[in-house]
């Protein structure tokens, strides 16, 4: 019985043979078109006896269907995914717990995005608004499921557990999706494997795969993109097309680069469609028209649910440019600290090409020999990450350049899996070329053999045999031996194939430490140098880097002491733009109202008459350009109505909270 | 003419059973109670159980998509392969052409009848014409019908619905296959063979191939382009997926292929049904039998005209509720017989599909007044708890379904179709309309049978960009006229 025979009898005794397989098995297996027995049933089988759904889809001639052709370019088992997704989840959630845990080092991105998903469960006024339209939602939403279990695990919450739980699931699939994109551009299955240890062990990958930020769930939905997008051009079928657009729609959702990756991606698709479509160029327009709606529609839908539904709660379409907490309020503040480091020769562009190259040191090199060699090969295949990746890059180098953004590093993480893939598409097709020329050691080691050859003959011919001449012939021979023409022909035929492969490998292989000393630098990764530095190179921290591990400490202090008055619901006013930590590490988040309770303008404009006991404030600072207390009653501490209660201790690098007792 | 005759229990010539009239009667007394004692928290109950009809309704499509996405599973026979297939291995086949009062498709019936690429002596073409048709007869007399074709006049006696013609054809039938095509139809000439050979290879329990159907005339409206696309949708999301779950597979009106012998035993059409195929479908499925798609399309006549369409469209949702009626009646006896999670299915299926639809504009008034009016009275009708399923519903529901039509359109490869697609919601307003009419005739009329209209325009497929089908049938038409 051959294997598929075996395949075809187990499926057919398993009662519920329609969802035991799945399209693969129909790619993989040589499909026979075999006698099926035919039981001798008058008067139909008993009820209850079901059809073995897969010995059915194998009638017929087998030749490419649809469904085969869709399928993903697979090699290798199918766990092998799997084990990929855990070794990279256990991993990074190992190193985030190491490092919110063990060294207090969370980003304060991430944890207000925890917080986030806090108030739409915990708050005084629970709903699903309190998300907050600032920021994406979706690694908010994403860690509503987990939060129950800060009830019994305080810490999980506001020690940043949650959200590093996040960012590593999410860069774990999208280590998944790097892989099966290296696939896609037709990588054998040990030159994917050795790409994507490179991608998942990048450091830049690692720490935002461990810290909780919102580029793991980024990068899991546009390399998710990527590897449909990658699939669609090299089947031209649509559901991987469909797929696409539903990583992109679902993208906008984590980070708002992703308006220029779906519009780079959406011109894109119409290119391809429009060139390969056979017809008058009616057909082809329309072609690449509806290619363009499929990929594009999920996109639009869910930026326009997202600005709708912002401006139908809090009137304004798009927050993360117009609120006070936004991204833009954000840089218009500290304007003047990004321009002193991206204001020299080479301006923006410079810097963020020195960002490249600190991400990717042979980036630039890499991806020009691959672009060559799809020319040659007419492969428009890399063209598809290029599209998704590289569109979101451009968003972060217009951004830069209209001054909208701060220039982090993590900006340009795309170029990460950008390059990687891009030696994906140069390791595709094996054999690899034998080099033909000899490298020029072994050149020079050659000719000085035969210069010591030469002057041993010169010496014979001269003075005779004397011993130096003899034993300048020996070495002459043993080099000859050793870089002659017939051992070096030998040598390339045997290993030659490994040189290319080898050479882009080590290039790659440089990026670990090289962005891992980059990080540290405070000039091209301020965000990253200014988190680690304490962690991995004391000596070199500044007073701030080492006062950062030490940021949330007043927060839960303060937390503290007001759990310990026991006070009612609503008994403080905090923004909570900035005040996150002081909800999330207080044991009676319901004491608080914050910005998302829809009645927190009316507590803010008479909290006397609301009983608020409390009003907590504190200095607008670069992370906290807005303070909606301090901004509704600006005279605090000259007003008699109010008295400062208390200034919390702070070890941390953040002004110090300030609470005023309503008199 | 005795014969195949469905039991009497299976037949929707009695609307509802006595349990049936006892159930809606309780029912209705309970909610009308609940309205007069507390209107407000019943208001809440029925649009709570709308809302989960709805989260179910969803999440059956997803399963169904991801299903048939994975593995569409559907027979193929390669042309090279069917044509080989030597004449004396092929069985007896009997197709069956109801048609009535329609004289003016007769000559496309009679060139695709001749296009059947079928050995003439194994091949059993009944024509079954209404004993009062006397033009329609005419016409097919004039047409010089070729030896294997008969044309039976069926006796007049009520209903006169199609599945009572068909019924009469199946008792002459002298095939060991039967299948039914619509006057209309062009299937690929090859579509017999294929059924041949695919029935000798699939297991004795499968009795039915349903063969996919699509339109000639795509590009002649937006209705028909709508049409188009959702049929397609049918065929390549959802059909697959009902197979794939093993669930009753409600069939389509034509190009269905039976083994006969199977079908005399279930007795035929129910002809008291205005979708004998649907119930069909469901009744093989609760014998232990089953249906599978077979890779082949027959082209028809989409409904081109919008008050016509809405004939069509209201007599397949009376038929899908008249099923669901007769198919309830012994609720016990359907959950042994396919599963409690096969009735559940069954019943948002195919109970589901027109209630939901008349449900649909009450939902979006109210979806609206919340837009539009912020109206106090609609936050207290939506509980947190319900707004969410609502929100759930309104937004990931709405948009889930109209991707699949887009993604449907673009599957057709008539990239035309695909941002008429994206305005499909046009075209649910209108399957709202059908289905009110439909609940409303059910009641009044349940076996009448609106007649569908064909060769409404669009009479033969001209410059048609993709359908190599469509076009090689129409080249053939003009070489075999007469033959």
């Amino acid at each position: 019985m051959s294997a598929s025979e075996a395949r075809s009898e187990a499926n057919a005794r398993t009662s519920t043979g329609t969802s035991t397989g799945t399209s693969e098995d129909t790619m993989t297996v040589p499909i026979q078109r075999r006698p099926i027995q035919r039981r001798p049933v008058p008067h139909g089988p008993a009820p209850g006896e079901q059809v073995p759904g897969k010995v059915l889809s194998l009638v017929g001639d087998g030749s490419g269907t649809a469904a085969a052709e869709a399928a993903p370019a697979r090699s290798g088992p199918r766990w092998a995914g799997l084990v990929l997704f855990v070794t990279a989840a256990a991993t990074y959630l190992g190193g985030g717990v190491w490092l919110c845990l063990g060294h207090d080092s969370v980003t304060s991105d991430a944890l207000s995005r925890t917080a986030n998903g806090y108030y739409t469960v915990f708050s005084r006024d629970p709903h699903l608004a309190a998300v907050g339209f600032v920021w994406n939602p979706l690694p908010s939403l994403a860690q509503i499921p987990l939060l129950p279990l800060a009830t019994v695990w305080p810490e999980f919450a506001y020690r940043g557990v949650a959200a590093a739980v996040q960012s590593a699931l999410f860069m774990a699939g999208a280590v998944v999706y790097f892989r099966r994109t290296c696939l896609e551009l037709g990588a054998g299955p040990r030159v994917a494997w050795a790409l994507t240890v490179l991608f998942a062990v990048h450091p830049e990958i690692a720490y935002y795969g461990m810290n909780g930020m919102s580029e793991g769930s980024f990068l899991f939905f546009l390399l998710a993109a990527t590897a449909a997008l990658t699939r669609w051009v090299r089947t031209r079928a649509s559901n991987p097309l469909a797929g696409a657009g539903l990583a992109l729609g679902a993208a906008y959702l984590t980070r708002y680069e992703t308006v220029a990756a779906g519009l780079v991606t959406t011109v894109f698709v119409g290119l391809v469609a429009y060139r390969r479509t056979r017809g008058p160029a009616t057909l082809r327009r329309s072609a690449a028209l509806g290619d363009m709606t499929v990929l594009a529609l999920p996109f639009v839908f869910s930026f326009a649910v997202w600005a709708i539904t912002s401006s139908l709660i809090i009137d304004s379409p798009f927050a993360q440019f117009t609120s006070a907490n936004g991204n833009t309020a954000q840089t218009r503040l500290s304007a003047g600290g990004i321009s002193s480091v991206i204001d020299q020769p080479g301006g923006p562009l410079g810097y963020m090409f020195d960002q490249s190259r600190v991400l990717e040191p042979f980036g630039a090199l890499i991806l020009a020999a691959a672009l060559g060699m799809c020319w040659r090969r007419r492969d428009a295949r890399l063209l598809a990450p290029i599209a998704v990746l590289g569109g979101a890059y451009s968003f972060s180098v217009a951004a830069l350049l209209a001054g909208q953004t701060f220039g982090w590093l993590r900006f340009s993480i795309t170029i990460v899996p950008v390059v990687l893939l891009a030696a994906a598409t140069l390791l595709a097709h094996g054999p690899y070329p034998v080099p033909t020329t000899m490298p020029p050691a072994v050149r020079a080691a050659r000719r000085a053999a035969a210069r010591t050859v030469a002057a041993a003959a010169r010496r014979r011919r001269s003075g005779g045999r004397s011993r130096s001449a003899n034993r300048l012939a020996t070495a002459g021979h043993r080099l000859t031996r050793r870089y002659g023409p017939g051992r070096y022909q030998h040598l390339a035929l045997r290993h030659g194939h490994l040189v290319l492969p080898g050479v882009v490998l080590v290039m790659l292989a440089a990026a670990g430490p090289v962005t891992a000393d980059g990080m540290l630098n405070p000039r091209l990764a301020r965000e990253e140098s200014y988190f680690l530095t304490q962690i991995f190179d004391p000596g070199r921290a500044s007073p701030e880097q080492r006062r950062v591990v030490h940021r949330y400490v007043q927060d839960r202090t303060l937390a503290r002491w007001l759990d310990r008055q026991r006070l009612p619901h609503g008994a403080v006013l905090l923004d909570a733009a900035d005040g996150y930590e002081v909800v999330l590490s207080s044991r009676r988040p319901d004491q608080f109202a914050i910005t998302p309770d829809r009645d927190f303008a009316t507590l803010l404009g008479d909290p006397k008459g609301h009983r608020v006991r409390y009003l907590v404030t504190r200095l607008v600072s670069g992370s906290s350009p807005a303070d909606a207390v301090a901004d509704a009653h600006p005279r605090l501490q000259t007003d008699p109505a109010y008295r400062l209660a208390r200034v919390e201790p702070n070890p941390g690098d953040l002004p110090a909270w300030h609470v005023y007792a309503v008199r | 003419m005795s014969g195949a005759r469905v039991p009497d229990q299976f037949s929707a010539r009695e609307r509802l059973s006595l349990g049936q009239r006892i159930t809606f009667g309780v029912t209705a007394a309970i909610v009308i109670g609940a309205f007069v004692l507390a209107p407000m928290a019943a208001m809440v109950g029925v649009i709570a159980v709308i809302s989960l009809l709805y989260l179910a309704v969803f999440a059956e499509r997803l399963v169904l998509l991801h299903r048939a996405l994975r593995d569409p599973g559907l027979l193929r026979v390669s042309p090279e392969r069917a044509r080989a297939e030597p004449a004396e291995n092929l069985p007896v086949y009997t197709v069956l052409i109801p048609a009535y009062r329609e004289p003016e498709v007769l000559p496309h019936l009679l060139t695709a009848i001749a296009d059947i690429e079928y050995p003439p002596d194994r091949l059993d073409v009944i024509l079954l014409l209404e004993e009062d048709d006397d033009e329609t007869y005419a016409a097919a007399l004039a047409g010089d019908p070729p030896d294997y074709l008969r044309i039976v006049r069926v006796p007049y006696s009520e209903p006169r619905t199609k599945p009572k013609a068909c019924n009469v054809g199946l008792t002459l039938a002298r095939g060991d296959l039967v299948t039914i095509f619509d006057a209309e139809d062009r299937p690929d000439p090859l579509q017999l063979r294929q059924a041949a050979i695919a029935f000798r290879e699939v297991p004795a329990n499968v009795v039915c191939l349903q063969a996919k159907l699509a339109y000639f005339n795509h590009d002649q409206n937006l209705l028909t382009s709508w049409f188009t696309t959702e049929y397609a949708m049918w065929f390549d999301q959802m059909l697959p997926g009902l197979v794939r779950q093993d669930a009753p597979i409600p069939l389509g009106g034509t190009s269905n292929h039976f083994r006969a012998d199977v079908l005399r035993d279930l007795g035929g059409w129910d002809p008291f049904n205005v979708t004998e195929d649907a119930d069909l479908g469901v009744r093989l499925h609760r014998r232990g039998y089953r249906t599978l798609v077979l890779d082949s399309v027959t082209l028809e006549e989409a409904n081109s005209d919008a008050i016509n369409w809405l004939k069509q469209r209201s007599r397949w949702y009376k038929g899908y509720l008249q099923t669901w009626l007769v198919h309830s009646r012994q609720p016990i006896a359907i959950c042994r017989e396919i599963g409690v999670l096969g009735f559940l299915r069954f019943n948002l299926f195919v109970g589901g599909t027109p209630l939901l639809a008349v449900l649909n504009p009450l939902l979006w008034a109210l979806t609206l007044m919340w837009f539009a009016g912020n109206l106090p009275i609609i936050e207290r009708l939506f509980p947190t708890w319900l707004y969410f399923i609502g929100l759930v519903c309104l937004l990931l529901g709405n948009f889930t379904f109209v991707y699949c039509n887009v993604v449907a359109a673009r599957a057709t490869g008539i990239g035309r179709l695909v941002p008429q697609a994206v305005l499909s919601p046009a075209y649910w307003l209108l399957m709202s309309l059908a289905a009110t009419k439909a609940l409303l005739q059910l009641v009044i009329a349940p076996s009448y049978w609106e007649k569908t209209t064909h060769g409404l325009g669009a009479a033969d497929p001209v410059d048609d960009d993709v359908d190599e089908l469509a076009s090689g049938a129409a080249a053939r038409e003009v070489s075999h006229v007469g033959v």
